[in-house]
């Protein structure tokens, strides 16, 4: 149809097209449009938009969650954000994808000669009740870093505070304890001082070991885009292989296997060599710490001058010797740190944390930028970056790890265990003072039969997936799993390696399915609604637990009442009403979130971690603690830590105070600890090194983000990188299946050279969000001796040529 | 002087002045209609009918001079009339346009999959084609709809399998996703018949409107006005769905 240009002509089709658009109806009509009504429906009439913290990584970004009819149909960034600004990453984008696989769990079952047979929740409840009352003390509680805040609290009470028992770990013991104990070694308390305000103002930014671009792929290209506006940012890649991040890096310093000790001490032996140490703040804000004899979390004091002694060893040559890191490269890392003019942050994650001396490696890193000076201005920090949303948020604050309570607090401490007691108005001494089992302890107890000593007899997993996360899992699993006696509950959304393992399985809800709040990496607390319906008769984590307390209260079991004989989870609406949020069709009659927050909240002020009113969260893209009340009402969050310009606490004419010093003199530590080696290396059999982590694309187990079509055509299967000189040599092609056998295990899996990362020669990195390709069965589980960490990043593997083609066991 | 010498200086002048003439008209010769020696068959003056210039020859000013303006066999537009309706033609262009789209993206302002294999870890080439926008071949690399990230492949991921050799077969669990994703909208709203529509999608991460609505974009969805640069003067984003004040929580 030509367009004819006469004025008259353009009025009259004007005219025609007015009046038969009047006479089809509106634009939304999809008959007059003849479009496709399928499509038409599809698109944006009627969406509403809600914020939501994202499902995956710690970075904690902001997005808006869209909703039409009980489905989510779309996702955006956030852009009123502070942490992302707008942005997300590919899992991110994806995250409304993740409630939609067809095989969501909507149904409790029950194992019953080895099939799972659905059952009611009523049942579900009583066979639960069952298993605590069989022993109460046998009963473990296996938690998580994606636990909202208030399912963890819920799930710490109900432990702690309920059954007495101190057996309630989560899986941040495979991923943050070794943050955790350096922290609390070098500050006295633990998480950052810093927050990601710092990546906007650093000069160089150094990674230890780990792969922002994938991993927390929004802080790195908050970096990295920086350059983009003209900045000037050097970014230092010290590595075992080469990754995403390395392409970005200007400097790449490959280190041998747990030689990143020697590399943190070759720092500090250079400040003190060159004296470019920052005396001033170290006479002001330091002391030297260094290991007692036997080892022990907080050490024994040391005088400068041994500290200095004990690093005199650490020269750039001894330090290339351990590490393979070349001398002139430890002097360029001296140099920098030495530097006055510059901002330096540090970046680490799993490399520094799966560590059989993680606690060891975080404080010297920690020691480092104390040493120099480099702390508490924006862009000077040691920041430990968090993997899993809710680690800090939840598993740390909450303190569900088996010798803590809420708010930093520790279960062997009277005046600690009292302050417990009382905020849950609990009878006196109804806390026990002993610490439970750690992670791999639990398991390896689990593991044990009952006529062996092995006391844990049902572990209540919630959020995560031991059955393809624990390390050397043909020890920590499979005998429990074998044995009649033990018996596993499994809170999940998909069918998981896990639940091929569970004897009763619970169906959950998910994420926006339900209402929560999430701790991110920067101290960073954020709240969400519920905006659809789970699937089926899928039901909070929460309320989960909460119904089997009620049940056990119910049963007569003391433990569930508090010392005024009221059920420990009564919760009462605004008119003094109590509510049964037991039954689930009551459960949101009330906030549930709301109540336990505000109960949960007044732990929050003894190391200072305050947190502010829910009702502040509601309106806030998350806040960061501590969160005073400045005046009536307005609350402000704190960006530096421990800094005199930010942090409210911080001692009146203080630049830097370390108010929870572990010596109690707003110290912080600078610990010297000695290189060791791991206790697995390649030998003349295992002469490889194997290390294993994760891909973009692929949150952790990829229960998730393998049911996400986008996110599995990308990445769908697990793979072997393999240096391509190590193939020629084996006369391995590129995608050859190969044998891979640990000590503890085998595997086969599809070579890939050249791919995703690089690794040197002698070494292998496997990722392990494959569940047909399982890694787990050759990992170590040699663990941190204060953290109890176990370390999936190094020990011993042959790699063989095989004849076959297909991957697997 | 002397007379030999001013005759041999007025010969001169004349010589000069002579081929100073010669080289005037020379140039007013040539710059001219000549004949166009590679087409014989085009003539000076209006040619009322349709001349088709030999295969691979340009048609001449002379040709396109007389006729009006429009379609014709020396330049055709492929573009749809766009308006609220349309005729048949126009509809299955637009469904196709809003299928193809959604081929590559989970729903509107999803990042598009990558339809062509990448190199998995060096710093990608991206911005050599999308970068400006580029068409090879009846193929489009589009321009990027946003401002420019350092990490590309941070949010667009390959569609196939990057890596070499067999793959497992699929879990017979991994059964497929019933996620339906918002479709990108089919037109904007308008106030009346021939109103500039509003924008019918969040511009978050869509800040180039040019690189689905410009020259080298998705039939339908082409701007009949793509002159003008300043395109949210008419067609003014929606304060919800970009989060401006009063818009969503």
């Amino acid at each position: 149809m030509t367009i004819d240009t006469d004025r008259r002509t353009f009025l009259k089709i004007g005219a025609m097209a007015a009046a038969t658009a009047a006479a089809a109806g509106t634009p939304s009509d999809a008959d007059a449009t003849g479009l496709d009504p399928e499509l038409r429906k599809r698109m944006g009439a009627g969406v509403t938009w809600d914020k939501a913290p994202c499902r995956f990584c710690g970075t904690g970004c902001h997005v808006q969650v869209g909703v039409k009819n009980d489905k989510v149909v779309a996702i955006a960034g956030d852009k009123l954000a502070d942490v992302n600004k707008g942005l997300l990453c590919v899992k991110g984008y994806h995250v409304g994808l993740a409630l939609y696989g067809e095989d969501r769990l909507r149904q409790p079952m029950l194992r019953v000669n080895g099939e799972l047979q659905p059952i009611s929740w009523d049942k579900a409840l009583d066979i639960i009740a069952e298993r605590v009352e069989l022993d109460p003390k046998g009963f473990a509680y296996y938690g998580s870093g994606q636990w909202t805040i208030p399912e963890g609290y819920a799930a710490q009470k109900f432990m702690k505070g309920g059954l007495t028992s101190n057996h309630i770990d989560p899986n941040a013991r495979l991923c943050m304890a070794s943050a955790v104990t350096g922290f609390l070694a070098a500050y006295g308390v633990d998480e950052p001082a810093g927050c990601y305000e710092d990546l906007d103002k650093a000069d160089v930014v150094i990674m230890w070991g780990n792969n922002p671009a994938e991993m927390h792929p929004v802080l790195f290209s908050r970096i990295i885009d920086r350059r983009s506006r003209g900045q000037e940012v050097t970014l230092i890649d010290i590595g075992t292989r080469r990754t995403r991040t390395t392409a970005h890096c200007q400097h790449y310093l490959e280190f041998k296997p747990q030689s990143d000790l020697a590399i943190a001490n070759g720092i500090a032996h250079l400040l003190l060599a060159n004296g470019t140490w920052d005396k001033e703040f170290v006479d002001a804000n330091c002391s030297f710490r260094t290991d007692s004899e036997p080892r022990g979390l907080f050490g024994d004091a040391m005088s400068f001058e041994d500290y200095k002694a004990a690093m005199a060893e650490y020269t750039p040559e001894r330090v290339e010797q351990i590490s393979g890191v070349p001398a002139k490269d430890i002097r360029m890392l001296g140099d920098l740190f030495g530097r006055k003019d510059i901002r330096i942050t540090s970046l680490w994650c799993m490399g520094m944390n799966q560590h059989t001396e993680g606690t060891a490696i975080n404080t010297l890193v920690h020691g480092i930028h104390l040493l120099s000076g480099h702390f508490g201005k924006p862009g000077d920090a040691p920041t430990s970056l968090t993997g899993q949303p809710s680690a800090c948020g939840t598993a740390r604050e909450v303190g569900t790890l088996a010798h803590l309570l809420p708010g930093g607090r520790l279960v062997a401490k009277e005046p600690h265990r009292k302050d417990a007691e009382e905020y849950w108005n609990l009878p006196a001494g109804r806390i026990d003072g002993k610490p439970g089992f750690h992670t791999l302890k639990m398991f390896e107890d689990w593991c044990t039969p009952k006529s062996k000593g092995g006391s844990i007899h049902t572990i209540w997993v919630q959020v995560t997936n031991p059955g393809q996360t624990m390390p050397n899992r043909n020890k920590l699993l499979e005998p429990g799993v074998k044995d009649p006696n033990k018996f596993m509950i499994v809170s999940e959304v998909y069918p998981t390696a896990t639940t091929e393992i569970a004897d009763l399985v619970l169906p959950s809800a998910m994420w926006v399915e339900k209402n929560g709040m999430f701790g991110n990496s920067e101290r960073r607390t954020q709240q969400w609604f519920r905006m659809v319906k789970p699937p089926g008769d899928a039901r909070d984590d929460c309320w989960q637990t909460i119904a089997v307390a009620k049940r056990l209260f119910d049963r007569g079991f003391a433990g569930m009442k508090d010392k005024d004989g009221k059920f420990l989870f009564h919760i009462e609406d605004d008119s003094g009403k109590a509510v049964p949020i037991w039954n689930w069709s009551n459960y949101y009659d009330v906030n549930v979130d709301k109540h336990l927050f505000e109960e949960y909240r007044l732990f929050s002020r003894l190391k200072h971690k305050d947190l502010a009113p829910y009702d502040e969260y509601v309106k806030a893209r998350g806040m960061r603690w501590p969160v005073v009340e400045t005046e009536p009402g307005v609350w402000r969050e704190t960006k530096f830590r421990f800094s005199g310009f930010d942090d409210p606490y911080v001692a009146e004419g203080r630049a830097i105070d370390f108010y929870h010093s572990t010596t109690g003199d707003s110290r912080a530590q600078i610990w010297f600890r000695k290189y060791t080696d791991p206790p697995e290396m390649p030998d003349a059999e295992y002469p490889m090194w194997l290390c294993t982590g994760r891909v973009l694309e692929h949150w952790h187990s990829g229960t998730m983000t393998r049911r996400v079509p986008q996110l599995a055509r990308a990445m769908p299967q697990g793979y072997v990188e393999l240096n391509r000189d190590d193939a020629a040599e084996l006369s391995v092609d590129n995608g050859e299946v190969v044998r891979l056998t640990t000590r503890r295990g085998t595997l086969d899996l599809p070579v890939w050279i050249d791919g995703r990362g690089a690794p040197p020669r002698g070494s292998v990195f496997v990722p392990f969000f494959d569940e047909r390709l399982l890694i787990n069965f050759l990992t170590l589980d040699a663990h941190d001796p204060f953290s109890k960490q176990p370390d999936y990043k190094k020990c011993a593997v042959k790699v063989s040529k095989l004849s076959k083609t297909t991957a697997g066991r | 002087m002397s007379e030999e010498e001013a005759s041999g200086g007025a010969a001169l002048q004349i010589g000069f002045a002579l081929i100073l003439g010669v080289a005037v008209l020379g140039f007013f010769v040539g710059t001219g209609d000549g004949e166009d020696l590679r087409n014989p068959l085009v003539t000076h003056g209006v040619a009322d009918e349709e001349v088709t210039p030999a295969p691979g020859a340009m048609p001449s000013y002379a040709m396109i001079r007389g006729k009006g303006r429009g379609q014709d066999s020396d330049w055709a537009s492929e573009r749809k009339a766009l308006s609220a309706g349309g005729s048949g033609e126009a509809l299955v262009g637009k469904t196709a346009a809003l299928t193809d789209r959604a081929a590559n993206r989970a729903y509107d302002g999803a990042p598009p999959t990558i339809p062509h294999p990448v190199r998995q870890r060096a710093a990608a080439e991206c911005l050599a084609c999308h970068e400006d926008t580029f068409s090879v071949r009846g193929k489009s690399a589009s321009a990027m709809s946003h401002a420019e990230y350092a990490s590309c492949t941070q949010c667009h991921v390959v569609s196939e399998a990057p890596m070499p050799g067999a793959m497992l077969p699929p879990d017979a669990t991994f059964a497929a996703n019933s996620f339906v994703g918002m479709v990108s909208p089919s037109e904007g709203e308008r106030a009346w018949a021939i109103a500039p529509p509003t924008t019918p999608h969040h511009t978050s991460m869509r800040e180039n409107c040019m690189s689905c609505h410009g020259p080298n974009g998705r039939d339908p969805m082409v701007t009949p006005h793509p002159e003008r640069q300043s395109c949210q003067q008419c067609h003014p984003p929606s304060a919800g769905m970009d989060q401006a004040p009063g818009g969503a929580r």
